[in-house]
C-alpha cells in the first residue's frame, strides 16, 4: 500500500494550508457567540475546495480519497475551527455520497454546482429523540400522496439544520419493512410543512449550527425522493462507511497542529531554571501526541487507499473512527496540561479543543457504538 | 458469472456459518431476512462485502434495496444477472 504523496498532492497540501491559515481569525468570539463563518465558507467555495469533493462533469475536480484526505488534512492543521471543519468534512462525506450514489441527472444539476459554489448549505436528516445510535428505528414518515410523499416527524441533532438551505432526510415509507422500510429524499428548508428550529447551544463545535427538522404534513414532489423507495438503509450504510473513515481527517491536522504549538511551548517555557519540556511529565505527553498523531494518519491513509481501489471498509471505518476520536480528545487534554494556566484560559485557544473533541466521541457513531461494530465486524456473534 | 445455485449456496453458507443466526434446515430462500430475525443492518453489511469477495464484483449502493436483497432469492437473481462492475 502506497502512501507516497505525488509532488501534485504536497503541493495541493501546502496551498491548502497556506489557505486555511489566511482565513480570518474570529474564532474566539463566534464560538462565543455560536455564529458560523459564512465568510469563510464561501471563501472555501471560492478556493475550489469544495469541488475537490465532486466529479468534474459537475464541475468538480474528481480527487480521488487519498487526495481529499491529505487536503483535509492540511485544512485542518491550518483552521482552528474545528466547527467549520466538520461542516466542511460533513458535506464531503455524508451530503456527497449518498447524493452521487442515487441522485438523478435533474437532482444533481439542481443542486450540485449551487453546493460546490457554497450556496445551496445542506443539512443531513437522520437522527431523531427516540433514533440516535439507533437510527434505523426513526419514526419519521413519508406517506404516499397523489402528488408525492407527505413527512411527519423530527429530526433533531442535526448538523446546519437551523440555517439549511436544503436537507437529504430519511424517512419511513414502509414503517412495515423496518430497516428496509427507509427512503431518502432532498427537501429544500423552505417548504410548507418544515421547520428549523434556532441554534441550539451545545459544549463544543459552537461555530456548526445545530438544531431541528421538524415535518407537520410536509408535501414534497415525487421527484424529491432520492433513488427508489426502501434505499435508506443503502444509502445510511454507505455514507457512514465514508463519514466514520474521513470525517475526522481534519482532527489529524489539527493534532499536527497541537503537537506543534505543545513542542514549541515546552521547548520555551521556563519553569525551575530550565525548559518544562526537560521533565519527563511534559516529554512523555509530547511522545503520546505523536504517536496519536501517527497512528491516526495511517489509519486514515489506509482507508482512503482502500476506498480508491473499490474495497468495502464498514470495519476499519469504525477502527478509524474510534480510534481518531479518542486520540483528538486525549491529545486536546495533554496539550491543556502542557500549557498550563494557558490551557485553560479561552484566549489561548487551547481548551476549546477539548471542547470540541468531546463532540467527536457522539457524532458519525458513539464510541461504544463503534466498538459494538467493532467486535461484530471481527465476527462476533450476538 | 456463477450459476444461480453457486451463487445461492455462497449466500446461504455465509448466513448459516459465519452470521449463525439460523440453521440451515430454517434457512428458506423466500423469507424476508430482516423480518425474520436472520439479518439486521450489521449483518447485511458483513453478508453484502463477503459477497463482493467471492464474486468479485462491486454492488452499487443505489442497487441494495428491498426488491433486490430482502430475500435470498432476490439476492440470487440479482446477482446472476449483474455483471461485476455493477451494471444491469
Amino acid at each position: 500500500m502506497d502512501f507516497h504523496l505525488s509532488s501534485a498532492q504536497n503541493q495541493l497540501r501546502q496551498d491548502t494550508l497556506a489557505f486555511a491559515k489566511s482565513l480570518p481569525d474570529t474564532l474566539v468570539d463566534r464560538d462565543r457567540a455560536s455564529a458560523f463563518d459564512r465568510e469563510s465558507w464561501f471563501a472555501i467555495a471560492e478556493h475550489g475546495l469544495l469541488g475537490g469533493f465532486a466529479p468534474e462533469k459537475w464541475g468538480g475536480k474528481s480527487w480521488d480519497t487519498l487526495t481529499r484526505v491529505a487536503v483535509l488534512e492540511a485544512f485542518g492543521e491550518g483552521c482552528r475551527d474545528n466547527g467549520l471543519c466538520l461542516g466542511l468534512s460533513s458535506f464531503a462525506w455524508t451530503i456527497l455520497p449518498p447524493l452521487l450514489a442515487a441522485g438523478s441527472e435533474d437532482q444533481l444539476q439542481r443542486y450540485l454546482p449551487k453546493m460546490l459554489a457554497g450556496k445551496c448549505l445542506t443539512a443531513d436528516g437522520i437522527t431523531e429523540a427516540n433514533a440516535g445510535s439507533d437510527a434505523m428505528a426513526m419514526e419519521t414518515t413519508a406517506k404516499r400522496h397523489p402528488d408525492g410523499y407527505l413527512l411527519n416527524g423530527e429530526k433533531c441533532h442535526i448538523g446546519f439544520a437551523p440555517i439549511a438551505d436544503l436537507a437529504l432526510v430519511y424517512a419511513k415509507t414502509d414503517p412495515a419493512a423496518g430497516s428496509w422500510g427507509v427512503s431518502t429524499f432532498l427537501i429544500e428548508t423552505d417548504t410548507a410543512g418544515l421547520t428549523r428550529s434556532d441554534n441550539t447551544e451545545k459544549m463544543g463545535l459552537r461555530t456548526l449550527p445545530m438544531g431541528s427538522l421538524t415535518f407537520e404534513n410536509c408535501l414534497v414532489s415525487a421527484d424529491s425522493r432520492l433513488g427508489e423507495e426502501g434505499i435508506g438503509l443503502s444509502l445510511f450504510n454507505e455514507s457512514m462507511e465514508w463519514e466514520r473513515s474521513f470525517v475526522l481527517a481534519t482532527l489529524v491536522g489539527a493534532m499536527k497542529r497541537q503537537l506543534d504549538e505543545c513542542v514549541a511551548f515546552a521547548n520555551t517555557r521556563q519553569q525551575f531554571g530550565k525548559p518544562i519540556g526537560a521533565n519527563q511529565s511534559v516529554s512523555n505527553r509530547i511522545a503520546d501526541m505523536q504517536v496519536r498523531l501517527e497512528t491516526c494518519r495511517l489509519l486514515l491513509y489506509r482507508n482512503a487507499c482502500l476506498k480508491d481501489h473499490g474495497q468495502s471498509i464498514a470495519l476499519e471505518a469504525s477502527i478509524a473512527k474510534l480510534a481518531i476520536s479518542e486520540a483528538f480528545l486525549n491529545s486536546s487534554l495533554d496539550a491543556i496540561r502542557i500549557h498550563g494556566a494557558k490551557g485553560y484560559l479561552t484566549e489561548y485557544q487551547i481548551e476549546r479543543d477539548l471542547r470540541d473533541a468531546t463532540g467527536g466521541l457522539i457524532y458519525a457513531g458513539t464510541s461504544d457504538i463503534q466498538r459494538n461494530l467493532i467486535a461484530r465486524l471481527s465476527g462476533l456473534r450476538q | 458469472m456463477n450459476t444461480t445455485d453457486e451463487t445461492e449456496k455462497i449466500i446461504c453458507d455465509y448466513i448459516v456459518e459465519e452470521i449463525g443466526a439460523i440453521s440451515r434446515e430454517d434457512l428458506a430462500i423466500e423469507s424476508n431476512l430482516f423480518a425474520e430475525g436472520v439479518l439486521d443492518s450489521v449483518s447485511i453489511m458483513r453478508l453484502i462485502t463477503h459477497i463482493e469477495r467471492e464474486l468479485s464484483m462491486k454492488i452499487p449502493p443505489k442497487d441494495l434495496i428491498p426488491r433486490h436483497f430482502m430475500t435470498i432469492k432476490a439476492m440470487t437473481a440479482y446477482l446472476t444477472t449483474h455483471d461485476p462492475s455493477g451494471s444491469p
